[in-house]
């Protein structure tokens, strides 16, 4: 009998990590450790509890916690009774944190927030699983007898808040029919599904019945015409019956080929394959196709007419891949074989974290970055990414730790234009500078490279060309840095505006065009608001909205193509003369801000 | 119950995985030059014609885990014809999972040459059984992604093991309410089990609760199992299954310190053994790192005895004593774990012996030897590997005290074809049981001997004077003449008493026919025994006759 596997793993091997990046987008709220000195402490714990929907803690969780400057395997804990869990003897790190029971889900985060969340030394953490939903129905011929042991795989097309999936294949849920017909497809994340029956075939995993078929999608259609299915949490969705067509589906088929360095043994070197269709614009399909001699290149079948990307992806190093041009192929009414595919290495962009001490007595004694809790992001832009949405699949965005020497190197990078995010976690320090020596700089898109030997990556994007290493990338941490915390003074009969931004802009003249010295966070409902890591020196302070309500805009008010906005909400800042001044290291509390005319608007991008 | 390791389990899991997302193309594959043959029968369900079952083909012991595999389907009179069939060893299975096999196993072995036509692989078909219930714990909850197991309530008794061992015949999962079900079961007596065998190997990596192996309807002990009756497209439901309370685990912790300064040692990974006896340790799955302060922590620990070590690595020589320690009801703190630079080293070179064909030896320079070291104190072993230089030398790294195995490897084993080793030499002495190594030897001059073959068998066993029994098949063992044991292993032959052996290396050998898997109380077994001088380079035809008229005291093997 055929085992009924579980398989909510994403499409193939490629997408392993992939997957894990998934599994660890955890919600959680975290309260932070008291401002410590760091260098006293060098292990530590991180605690927490896992609850579900109603607040009543869960047992037998197992926790998955991993630092993100780590290649190997995090650690795993599970709850106890009362859904606690805690984990000793953590080195200093940025880490991720996950929780799993089976037909549990992690509950959605806000749409706005797409970063992973990550924990330090000392932190409370409270994860939130919520039951998944079920889809379930029959399986059927067109005589009506149940169709046995066919997969079954849901794609969710959607999330609960309506939106694609973004940076990745679409989350699956498969599982085979008993000799009923029936399957039950549960643990599922909310949101809208299309469920299929049938294809997916491979000739290696023992012969399929069905795997050759062009999958037929509930009710009875092709994938166009395929009805959608709302999954909401701990719910069941029931008579997803699918009346099977058993059509038989074309072979696409070919070789891949590109650098095959040696890789530990046991392991087979081979090429991960993805079929795309153009219209979903993330790929449904993946195939492994192992390296000579066992080379017999790779092959889909029961694949139905349509237009697709394939494109191949290989390891190259730990950690490191090549991959493919991606390959637009439309299938008509006949096999597609013979085609190619050649992986080549990916870039890369490597640099240190500086550190800049202040002289300042002010900031005497206080914390320190640590490289180890540090975190340096590159993202494609992504206008680049919508061009080619099947290449950039899982290298929109890298991250990487910087090692103790504060030298760090971002892997797995495709042909495109990047900026940087560094993250780190010290009070009294700011991100000074994202600089990279010239000769690199020639290559930079926008504005032409100043007269100054070095490129501010803060403000341009560094472009990439396709395998290009580009080294000598400094991100400079300096102390001195400040903080904000006030409020908005309303006068009698103000009210304030939902979705308000306080934008910090530099005063000072030769600052106007440092990004790094534009700071924008939302208000809170009360008019509180709080900002940190301040550069010292002098800022204009403005509120308005974001524009079209832009979500992310503290984010995205740094990108380059912002330049003309940030120049615009300076003119209005610097008119609207409300200045704050802040001293190396300084806290600034209780600052009110009064809510004077010009009655805020949107930021207006001219 | 043995299970494997579960360091096995999971390589097994790996390539699953790999398998599950790989395809390969039958088309794209290089043609081969010989001419293919077809392998047809019928497939019958209840004595009437079966039309559409897809019939399987896959070969037998591939050499990588991507081997394709070929199907068909049967017409409307039950028929199937697989075409382009290279020559080889193969198992062929119809894709029937709610239908059991009611005339032979459900896979058979079939041998094709070159261009043969292999006619009347038949199946004939009835409907399986069905088992189904639900797992709940102690507080009625149900259990969800919990294995469940089925084991045969008579299970066949070995005259060599006189307490009979109980293997899973199948085994299916519960769902999110609890519910599992078995189909397609071979007609006969079973008990039902979830949970985990005492002796069996767990995951301390956190993943699940542990539970008690429990048997249907919540008992621990085998013999009080109900059980289970499966019949022909029968359907047993309320096979429930009350589990006990999840196993309580605990932690063990402790600290890693260079043996010869005291110094913790940073991101030492760690291996896990749970001691089941002397002779059964049991490798447990865990992720195990010294953090900065060279603290460690291994968690999610049922009772039992555990052995902690640190885990061999490839490109390091640090290793460690196993350091052992028992759970019983609390949290073990304070183990100390000693690094030793215990490495030692081993080269030399491998030769082969019968032939100097230089193709030969280029392919012999693609392969590499593999060292296993077995310790005395039955502590950590792992497989070393080196590559075979042009002039066929070795060197082995990083390689513990005890004994050394020296295996010939490939990535591909194809690539393995024809070579065997045939002795292992330390300063000309042959070491049949392993090269004896100390802390820190540094040994040299070792000798791998290898023959190279190139013969090919294809073997044909005629049966006179009778029929096989249902159920019975050909078991084929080849020794050198007049030896009585050997290190060639036994080709696969098909029902109709053909198999083919490749890579042969030509000499005299005794060729040894058994019949297996006959009614129990029939001893002894027919036998035949053959002597043939195999010839390299060439096909080797070798035909043995099995009379099945033997007298009880007739020579046996």
């Amino acid at each position: 009998m055929i085992p009924n596997q579980p398989s909510r793993i994403a499409l193939g091997v490629a997408f392993t990590i992939l997957a894990i990046t998934f599994c660890s987008a955890t919600q959680a709220q975290q309260s932070s450790p008291p401002d410590e000195k760091p260098e006293e402490i060098k292990t530590g714990t991180i605690s927490g509890t896992v609850v579900n929907d109603n607040g009543q803690p869960i047992a037998n969780v197992s926790v998955y916690i991993r630092a993100a400057n780590s290649t190997g395997q995090g650690r795993t804990t599970s709850t106890n009774n009362e859904g606690n869990f805690q984990v000793n003897g953590l080195d200093r790190a940025a880490y991720t944190i996950s929780a799993y029971v089976p037909a549990y889900v992690t509950a959605p985060r806000d749409t706005d927030n797409t970063q992973p969340v990550y924990y330090r030394v000392g932190d409370a953490v409270k994860l939130d699983l919520i039951k998944g939903g079920v889809l379930t129905g029959t399986v059927t011929s067109a005589s009506g007898e149940p169709v046995v042991a066919v997969r079954v795989r849901a794609y969710r097309i959607r999330d609960a808040n309506g939106q694609p999936p973004k940076n990745g294949a679409p989350q699956t849920a498969e599982r085979s029919t008993d000799d009923r017909g029936i399957f039950r497809l549960y643990g599922l994340n909310p949101g809208t599904y299309i469920v299929s029956a049938g294809g997916l075939g491979n000739t290696y995993s023992g012969v399929s019945a069905y795997g050759f078929d062009v999958p037929t999608y509930a009710p009875s259609a092709t994938r166009d015409t395929a009805v959608e299915f709302n999954v909401r949490a701990g719910e069941e969705t029931t008579n997803v019956d699918i009346k099977y067509r058993g059509e038989p589906g074309r072979v696409v088929s070919g070789i891949a080929t590109g650098p095959t360095p040696p890789l530990p043994s046991g392991t087979y070197p081979g090429f991960n394959i993805t079929l795309t269709p153009v219209s979903e614009g993330v790929p449904l399909w993946s195939t492994y196709s192992p390296q000579p001699p066992g080379s017999r290149g790779f092959a889909f079948y029961g694949v139905a007419d349509g237009e697709y990307d394939l494109m191949a992806q290989s390891t190259v190093g730990l950690g490191e891949f090549a991959i493919s041009e991606p390959r637009r192929i439309t299938v008509k009414g006949a096999d597609l074989t013979g085609l190619e595919l050649i992986t080549k290495p990916l870039g890369s962009i490597s640099g240190r974290v500086a550190l800049q001490n202040s002289k300042d007595p002010a900031c005497k004694g206080k914390r320190r970055p640590l490289f180890a809790e540090t975190l340096v992001t590159a993202q494609r832009n992504e206008k680049d990414r919508s061009k080619d949405q099947a290449q950039s699949l899982r290298f929109t965005a890298t991250q990487t730790a910087p090692d103790k020497d504060g030298a760090f190197a971002l892997r797995n990078l495709t042909a495109g234009q990047y900026d940087f995010s560094p993250r780190f976690f010290a009070k009294y320090w700011y991100l000074q500078s994202v600089a990279l020596p010239a000769p690199a700089a020639q290559s930079v898109a926008g504005r032409p490279a100043s007269a100054s030997r070095t490129l501010d990556a803060a403000r341009n994007r560094v472009t990439l060309k396709s395998g290009q290493r580009v080294s000598g990338l400094t991100i400079t941490l300096a102390e001195g840095a400040a903080s904000l915390r006030g409020n908005i003074k309303l006068a009698e009969g103000e009210r304030l505006s939902p979705k308000l931004y306080l934008h910090l802009v530099p005063a000072e003249k030769e600052k106007a065009d440092d990004v790094l010295r534009f700071f924008a966070t939302t208000v809170n409902d009360d008019g509180t608001f709080v900002l940190g890591n301040l550069p010292p020196g002098r800022y204009f302070a403005l509120t308005r909205a974001a524009p079209d309500n832009e979500s992310q805009w503290a984010s995205k008010l740094r990108l380059p193509e912002e330049a003309d906005t940030r120049a615009k909400l300076r003119r209005e800042a610097e008119a609207a003369k409300t200045e704050i001044e802040f001293k190396p290291c300084q806290n600034l509390t209780d600052y009110q801000l009064p809510l004077k005319p010009p009655l805020p608007g949107a930021v207006a991008r001219p | 119950m043995k299970y494997l390791p579960r360091c096995v389990v999971t390589l097994a899991l790996v390539v699953g995985y790999f398998g599950f997302c790989s395809v390969a193309h039958a088309q794209t594959k290089p043609a081969k030059k010989s001419p293919a043959g077809t392998i047809s029968g019928k497939v019958t369900i209840k004595g009437k014609v079966a039309p559409g079952i897809v019939v399987g083909l896959r070969v037998s012991q591939p050499a990588t885990p991507f081997e394709p595999s070929l199907r068909a389907t049967t017409d409307q009179e039950g028929r199937y014809r697989l075409t382009d069939v290279p020559a080889g060893t193969y198992q062929i299975t119809p894709v029937a999972p709610a239908f059991v096999v009611s005339n032979n196993s459900r896979s058979q072995t079939v041998v094709i040459l070159e261009g043969e036509n292999v006619e009347g692989i038949d199946f004939a078909l009835v409907r399986g059984g069905v088992i189904t219930g639900k797992v709940t714990n102690a507080e009625g909850r149900p259990v969800i992604e919990e294995r469940v197991n089925l084991f045969l309530a008579n299970p066949p008794s070995n005259p060599r093991d006189p307490v009979p061992q109980l293997y899973s015949v199948s085994s299916a999962q519960t769902d999110d309410r609890g519910i599992y079900r078995m189909f397609g079961l071979t007609a006969g007596r079973y008990k039902v089990a979830s949970g985990n065998n005492e002796n069996g190997v767990f995951d301390a990596s956190g993943r699940r609760p542990a539970y008690k192996q429990t048997f249907h309807p919540d008992v621990t002990d085998p013999a009080q199992a109900t059980v289970v009756e499966v019949t022909e497209g029968s359907e047993a439901a309320k096979i429930d299954i009350t589990l006990g309370n999840a196993t309580q685990t605990f932690a063990a912790s402790g600290h890693v310190m260079d043996g010869e300064n005291g110094q913790p040692v940073v991101g030492l990974r760690f291996g896990l053994q749970l001691i089941v006896d002397q002779q059964h340790r049991d490798y447990v799955s865990a992720n195990i790192v010294s953090n900065s302060l060279g603290e460690f922590t291994a968690e999610n620990l049922p009772p039992g005895k555990y052995g902690i070590f640190v885990q061999p690595q490839q490109d390091s020589d640090v290793r460690s004593e196993s350091v052992t320690f028992d759970i019983l009801d609390q949290d073990v703190n304070g183990l100390v774990v000693k690094t030793a630079k215990g490495s030692a080293s081993l080269s030399g070179s491998v030769v082969i012996e019968n032939t100097d064909d230089k193709t030969v030896l280029a392919v012999l320079t693609q392969l590499r030897v593999q060292g296993y070291v077995q310790s005395q104190g039955g502590s950590p072993s792992m497989g070393h590997t080196s590559s075979i230089n042009f002039d066929g030398s070795f060197f082995l790294n990083g390689l513990e005290s005890g004994l050394a195995h020296l295996s010939l490897g490939a990535q591909d084993r194809n690539l393995l074809k024809g070579f065997a080793v045939s002795r292992i030499e330390r300063d000309g002495i042959v070491q049949p049981r392993g090269i004896e190594i100390k802390t820190g030897d540094q040994i040299t001059g070792v000798r791998m001997v290898v023959n190279y073959g190139s013969a090919t068998v294809h073997g044909i066993i005629n049966v006179a004077n009778g029929e096989l029994p249902a159920g019975a098949r050909f078991f084929v063992q080849v020794t050198k003449a007049g030896e009585r044991s050997s290190n060639i292993r036994p080709p696969q032959v098909d029902s109709r008493g053909h198999f083919i052996m490749e890579g042969f290396p030509g000499g005299a050998y005794d060729f040894t026919v058994t019949v297996v898997g006959m009614a129990p109380g029939r001893t002894p077994r027919p036998t035949a025994k053959q002597q043939v001088n195999i010839i390299d380079g060439v096909v080797n035809e070798v035909t043995i006759t099995l009379d099945l008229s033997q007298k009880p005291g007739s020579p046996a093997p």
